[in-house]
């Protein structure tokens, strides 16, 4: 029993040996893991279920005035893998190819290349990303990127521009602001689970990363959408190269439409040219013509060295000054100053600028802002082209007097002519007017701001009244006359410098229209340019219509009431209002033969041509193209079915 | 609860991804050039014509 008891002590003893050896194997085995390795696994470990997760900046939207969305920007994901790191490339290609609708050969390719990184395929669908997700294989794995949308498409392209892939504003506005709509970039670790789901963010507010702030323009986009329309139809029907309108509001300064032609989708901007890209309205020069002439008025005025009823004798149309001659397009005698400026006279501005002297003219000039950047806020603004007026020569004299050898952007004009409209201040013009943070912090707000005080009130006044003419009966810019309005304005037809052969080239021109309406109470100032057109060249009637559109349904918009109430049909018989159906296939022609055809903008013998082709009988007044005509086009007809055309050269 | 965390965080994202996506889907529908194209040729609409605008003073 002794014996026994002694062995079971022997035994116990070598059993607990036993257990001792193989606690401290076990021990130390668990030491050496944990403590002399356990760095070495740790990053083993997490380098299977830990996955860096790179956030790319949210970006913010560019919204018009009324909050409707121009840009936005959504997150789509893109694919990418490490060669280096792919196990099997001949089937990972494979997959990947059939999930993506890849090319085999390609990806496989790709996968084989001796590049540490390589895009596989760049913003997929959601659908094609839960697959990515799905397959789960070592070296691939996605980005989110955001993607960046223009859901109005072409409308004011050229003003909002566009953003390049890495997130980075390229033209326009995007630029512009890039630095308060980008948002930030950032990167944080993701614990992911065996089967590749996120578990945990490490560290949640490091992919909370602040979003871009909002834009805010001063944009009107029904506005912007019609002088975009309105600027389309005359450039095609007179057969231009391109256009500019611009719209603004010219006690502020801010900037409800800037239309440029031929437009610009930011959406595809790499399959659109450079030319098509460029915002026209500041970024380019142009020689104004006579839209100057208003320019040189207001100096003339201010100084006092002419009043509006003062005589001036036009010469009959020639007049030899600095060893040149100075042509008219019809010949004048005596004209009084606001008659010179109504008929567009260039013998009689001559002599006016003869009289202010070109010293004190040239200060007019920098005074209204022409050769300095406007600094509204878009990039690639050019100040345009002013020469000293010590370099003057007495025809140079002559030739600034009606626009030419100056070249100024047409934001510039279209202040020069706010200046004029608001009582005489330079404002700084803007299309920005508040960049919000996405918590509501204003980042970034535009007031208006004037630059200085140009004219007086009374000048201002007086030259107002002076423009109102220019779209009455007798003026060049009948055209541009809005029923219900007085519109105060001036036309111009430019020459355009021959670029390759110097001097002035024979058939290029450059139509424009700039005014304000109403012209006493002014709510808007409009610029319409018309570059190159064919058909006709005068700003009278290639840009005045443009003109009336915009201003005619920009005021409807702006629900600013006609100041004469004429015509107003009577409420009581509206069987009389005329409603037109939309043409149906089987009465179509009797609807054609029905309309009044459309003669705006013809010569007298085309006018007369077609009028003989289309067997209706005209009356015509006047000489030249026609720039109006009783009933309007698309009309009805009158009782005696005669149409009665004015005609202005 | 890390887990359910994340799960609805990304429940989160989806929706406001998918918010972004209605709003650009909406923008785009009712964009000025749309609505035009779509008034005068399903609906038959043309630009009023000057007796046909009442400004009531």
């Amino acid at each position: 029993m002794r014996r026994s008891a002694q062995g079971i002590r022997l035994r116990l003893g070598l059993a607990k040996i036993l257990f001792l050896v193989l606690v401290a194997v076990v021990g130390g085995r668990a030491a050496y893991l944990q403590i002399w390795q356990g760095e070495n696994f740790k990053r083993l470990g997490e380098r299977q279920h830990l996955k860096e997760w790179i956030v790319l900046p949210k970006r913010g939207a560019v919204l018009d005035r009324a909050g409707e969305p121009l840009a936005l920007s959504l997150e789509s994901q893109s694919v990418y893998a490490r060669p280096h790191r792919v196990q099997n490339a001949e089937a990972l290609a494979r997959s990947l190819a059939q999930v993506l609708s890849l090319n085999f050969a390609e990806t496989r390719q790709k996968l084989q290349s001796e590049k540490s990184f390589v895009w596989i395929k760049r913003q997929i669908s959601p659908a094609e990303a839960e697959q990515i997700q799905a397959l789960n294989v070592e070296g691939v794995g996605m980005f989110y990127e955001p993607n960046r949308y223009y859901p109005q498409g072409q409308l004011a392209g050229q003003v909002i521009g566009f953003v390049g892939r890495d997130s980075d504003g390229l033209e326009g506005l995007e630029l512009q602001y890039n630095d308060y709509i980008r948002g930030e970039t950032g990167s944080s670790l993701v614990e992911r689970d065996a089967l590749g789901r996120r578990v945990l963010v490490q560290g949640v507010e490091g992919v909370q990363l602040p979003p871009g702030g909002d834009i805010h323009l001063t944009l009107d986009t029904s506005i912007q959408h019609l002088a975009e329309k309105e600027l389309e139809g005359s450039i095609t029907k007179y057969r231009a190269k391109a256009g500019i309108a611009i719209v603004v509001e010219p006690f502020t300064g801010e900037v409800l439409a800037m239309a440029n032609y031929p437009t610009f989708n930011p959406n595809h901007f790499s399959q659109e040219t450079a030319q098509q890209r460029r915002n026209r309205a500041v970024a380019d020069g142009f020689e104004p013509g006579s839209t100057f002439k208003t320019i040189l008025a207001a100096a003339a005025l201010e100084e006092g060295v002419v009043g509006k009823e003062d005589l001036f004798y036009c010469e009959m149309g020639k007049y030899v000054y600095g060893g040149k001659i100075i042509h008219d397009t019809h010949p004048y005698g005596w004209l009084p100053f606001a008659k010179i400026l109504q008929v567009s006279s260039n013998i009689g501005f001559t002599k006016v600028a003869e009289k202010l002297k070109k010293e004190t003219y040239f200060k007019y000039i920098e005074k209204f802002g022409f050769g300095q950047p406007s600094n509204i806020d878009l990039p690639g603004e050019v100040p345009g082209v002013l020469r000293r007026a010590e370099s003057w020569s007495a025809v140079d004299l002559a030739t600034h007097a009606f626009g030419q050898g100056i070249s100024t952007t047409p934001i510039q004009l279209a202040m020069a002519y706010a200046a004029v409209a608001n009582g005489g201040f330079l404002m700084k013009p803007y299309i920005v007017r508040r960049v919000l943070s996405p918590k509501g912090e204003v980042l970034v707000e535009n007031q208006p701001h004037v630059v200085r005080r140009v004219i007086s009130e009374k000048t201002a006044h007086t030259l107002a009244s002076m423009l109102k003419e220019v779209t009455n009966e007798g003026g060049t810019g009948i055209m541009a006359s809005v029923e219900g309005f007085e519109v105060a304005g001036k036309t111009g037809t430019a020459q355009k410098a021959d670029l390759a052969h110097g001097g002035y080239a024979a058939r290029k021109r450059v139509g424009s229209f700039v005014g304000f309406v109403p012209a006493d109470d002014p709510r808007l100032v409009v610029l319409v340019l018309i570059d190159e057109p064919e058909v006709n060249v005068y700003g009278g009637v290639v840009a005045a219509p443009v003109f009336q559109n915009i201003a005619r349904g920009a005021l409807r918009r702006l629900a600013v009431a006609p100041q004469h109430l004429e015509a107003v049909p009577s409420l009581a018989a509206p069987g009389e209002i005329p409603v037109r159906r939309p043409a149906k296939n089987d009465n179509s022609e009797a609807l054609d033969r029905d309309a009044v055809p459309d003669f705006v903008g013809l010569s007298l013998r085309e006018a007369v041509e077609k009028a003989r082709a289309m067997n209706v009988k005209v009356k015509m007044h006047g000489n030249g193209y026609v720039v109006k005509q009783a009933p309007v086009a698309g009309g009805r007809w009158n009782e005696e079915e005669v149409l009665i055309l004015s005609l202005q050269g | 609860m890390g887990y359910a965390l994340s799960t609805t965080s990304k429940l989160q994202g989806q929706l406001e991804q998918e918010r972004r996506e209605l709003t650009v889907e909406l923008a785009t529908l009712t964009s000025p050039d749309r609505l035009e194209a779509m008034a005068r040729k399903r609906l038959g609409l043309v630009a009023p014509e000057k007796g046909q605008v009442i400004v009531l003073p």
